[in-house]
């Protein structure tokens, strides 16, 4: 079966996780919740971080093209966060899905969320920018999910 | 099955983590707690127009 290991993984953590006991959705739901709190840190710090570089890049830079290069480096994390945050709405939507019974899998959505929260996690780190602590436990189950495939 | 012990002590940090508030702010959805658009989005659109209008004036 196609990701065979990686559900078995995953219906670990859910259970360890489902403190209420309730479905594997529902604590599916609560983990993108999590990392949705953390991708939200991570764009708090982030937006200031861009505020301050454009201000210094906008007085620094002699062209628009001068201005762009500058703040480059930003403008990657700002695409990062964004990519991370669609990631983790289609993850919510595809729960949604399997929940209302119109589809029957959200597994290959948490692993495309994953892929791109660890892009953002490395992202920040070449950025300088310190990851939230509650972001750091998901990245951390995202590494291994990617790590394991 | 080390991929299994890691993802089970980082399923206990997750619970730790959030120990202290409990599972139900857990259970808000997706919108109620990441911003759309992002605040980063928003500073670099403002930034972006910033930019271009200076660099057009000084064009």
């Amino acid at each position: 079966m196609k990701y065979a290991r990686e559900r078995l993984v995953a219906l670990v953590l859910l259970s360890v996780m489902c403190v209420g006991c309730v479905s594997a959705v529902q604590t599916a739901r609560r983990a993108t919740t999590a990392a949705g709190m953390g991708v939200a840190s991570a764009d708090r710090v982030v937006s200031v971080g861009y505020r301050e570089a454009a201000a210094t890049a906008l007085e620094q830079a002699e062209s628009l093209s001068e201005y762009r290069e500058a703040i480059s480096g930003w403008d990657t994390a700002v695409d990062a966060l964004a990519s991370a945050a669609a990631g983790l709405r289609a993850l919510e939507s595809a729960l949604d899905a399997v929940e209302a019974g119109l589809a029957e899998d959200w597994f290959p959505a948490a692993l495309r969320a994953a892929t791109s929260l660890r892009h953002l996690v490395a992202v920040l780190h070449v950025q300088g920018v310190d990851i939230p602590e509650e972001f750091t436990t998901f990245l951390t189950f995202a590494e291994a999910l990617n790590g394991d495939r | 099955m080390a991929i299994a012990e890691v993802i089970l002590q980082i399923a206990l940090e997750i619970f730790k983590a959030f120990q202290k508030d409990g599972l139900s702010v857990l259970d808000r959805p997706l919108r109620d707690v990441l911003p759309s658009p992002l605040l980063s989005e928003t500073e670099r659109a403002a930034a972006t127009a910033a930019a271009e209008a200076k660099f057009r004036h000084s064009a």
